[in-house]
């Protein structure tokens, strides 16, 4: 199956997905706080494959930067387990650390840019640099898992 | 991801800061049902047994050894077979382990019906290594322990919204493997409405209390959700088609749901539930024909087709390469 192909069935396959989607929105925890002037730490998560299927594993995107210096360490897993009963088994070759090397803020998202470990392995459809939109108002996350765009929920 | 690491692999419910187990199962690895598979012996008379012998295969503990590298002692892991179609158990093979004290553990096989249960097999020491301890006590045969995983699948490639061009997860993977050869007549005589499921129960507060169950392929993983995981787990077949899920609906109409967002055909639902693998040993065995599972067979891609009407019809996945075509038949461990 093509990617074209495969993107229309998930189109097509959302449209009749309420119950799944019902069952599959759940609490999410997580942090975002300003830990002093100038410092920004996050927890994001979110629950994978997305509708119509059932969540069956967690996707955590979590980390620290400095603003001021535009530094910071972020990492990528992926747990067993939808988020509400994600466990602390991680799936194996998922795990991804960022070194963050900018930071930008425009209005309430905060812009991280940085490039995987260089030792850590990647599959076929990821770039070894990364961006990660932090959008604080919203308090969501846009990462992207394998090469796919998804948006994290922090709480 | 057959069945792997899906509940009851996560152990807790969390909320907040809150955190309640979610009960029964109770999420150890060890009991952790991967797949069952079921199948004609494929050297049946070239050993120099009587032929007429079928292979029943009981995977648990995915990723081993990384999570668990034992069986519990305290747990009853069952192979449960119904005869006469109407979901309920007819004969049950219970395995059950003795504590592992050092790299010691032994199994024993017991074989329950109406008339009683009869041990088949005693103290058979458990694999820890690369070979494969092998006891035999009359026409029965049983590997138990360390053994790479059968199963074959894009797990990250389901995981991302079926792009599927990460390959095999389970390459590298090993799991426990209970595999256990016996004769076509120690599963009831009536192979033409012979049906099987996988068990395991554990013991939960001083009583034995049922914990994962498997039959096809990945029924609870891809139509299950949230907490109906578990209930879906803690039923018999026999309840499939009645019990209700969470949200109220049976799981025949959850089943049907998800199909039709799938695009496949609701009426699916009837012939996934009740969750057994349907076995009739009179016939080549083949999961494309709904009848036992090899392990070569590529049950992921037969179920893609199956639940998208042909949307999806493959992970790009092809079988292992480390079958073995001897007892016990699943590859050296990683």
């Amino acid at each position: 199956m093509n990617p074209v192909d495969r993107r229309n069935f998930l189109k097509l396959a959302a449209k009749g997905s309420a119950l799944a989607a019902a069952a599959t929105v759940m609490p999410l925890s997580g942090v975002l706080k300003w830990t002093s002037q100038g410092a920004l730490k996050f927890r994001a998560v979110a629950g994978l494959p997305r509708n119509p299927l059932p969540t069956y594993a967690t996707f955590v995107v979590e980390g620290s930067v400095d603003l001021d210096r535009g530094t910071g360490l972020i990492t990528k897993s992926l747990y067993a387990g939808a988020p509400p009963a994600m466990s602390n088994i991680l799936f194996p070759g998922t795990a991804r650390t960022i070194r963050i090397a900018s930071v930008r803020r425009s209005g309430n998202q905060v812009r991280l840019a940085g490039a995987v470990e260089a030792g850590e392995a990647l599959t076929a459809r990821e770039n070894r640099n990364v961006t990660i939109v932090i959008d604080t108002s919203q308090k969501v996350a846009h990462a992207d898992f394998l090469g796919t765009a998804v948006v994290l929920k922090v709480v | 991801m057959s069945d792997h690491l899906d509940s009851p692999g996560p152990i807790v419910l969390t909320k907040g800061d809150d955190s309640a187990s979610i009960g029964p199962p109770m999420g150890d690895p060890k009991t952790d049902i991967t797949d069952l598979y079921a199948f004609l012996k494929p050297d049946d008379g070239e050993d120099g047994e009587p032929p007429g012998k079928s292979i029943l295969m009981m995977n648990v503990n995915p990723l081993a050894p990384a999570l668990a590298n034992e069986f519990e002692s305290g747990a009853e892991y069952l192979i449960k077979v119904d005869t006469d179609k109407d979901a309920v158990e007819d004969i049950t093979f219970r395995v059950t382990f003795s504590p592992k004290v050092g790299e010691q553990q032994t199994g024993r096989v017991e074989r329950i019906n109406g008339a009683g249960s009869a041990v088949v097999i005693s103290n058979a020491p458990v694999s820890f290594g690369a070979g494969a301890i092998v006891t035999v006590d009359g026409p029965y045969k049983l590997f138990a322990g360390l053994r790479s995983d059968p199963f074959f699948f894009d797990l990250l490639g389901f995981i991302d919204d079926f792009n599927f061009v990460n390959g095999d997860f389970f390459a590298d993977k090993n799991v426990f493997a209970i595999v256990l050869e016996v004769p076509n007549r120690a599963l009831g005589g009536t192979p033409a409405t012979t049906s099987l499921w996988a068990r395991t129960r554990i013991t939960h507060n001083g009583a034995l209390v049922n914990d994962d169950r498997v039959g096809r392929a990945a029924i609870n993983t891809v139509f299950n959700h949230g907490v109906d995981k578990n209930i879906f787990n803690n039923l018999e077949p026999s309840q499939d088609s009645t019990a209700l899920t969470s949200e109220g609906i049976t799981f025949v109409q959850s089943f049907a749901n998800t199909l039709s967002a799938l695009g496949g055909s609701p009426a699916l639902a009837n012939v996934l539930l009740p969750d057994v693998l349907n076995y009739d040993y009179s016939k080549p065995t083949d999961y494309a024909k709904l009848n036992g599972r090899r392990l070569r067979d590529d049950v992921i891609s037969i179920s893609l087709s199956l639940v998208t009407n042909g949307g999806l019809t493959t992970d790009n996945v092809p079988p292992h390469t480390d079958y073995l075509d001897h007892f016990p038949y699943a590859g050296k461990p990683h």
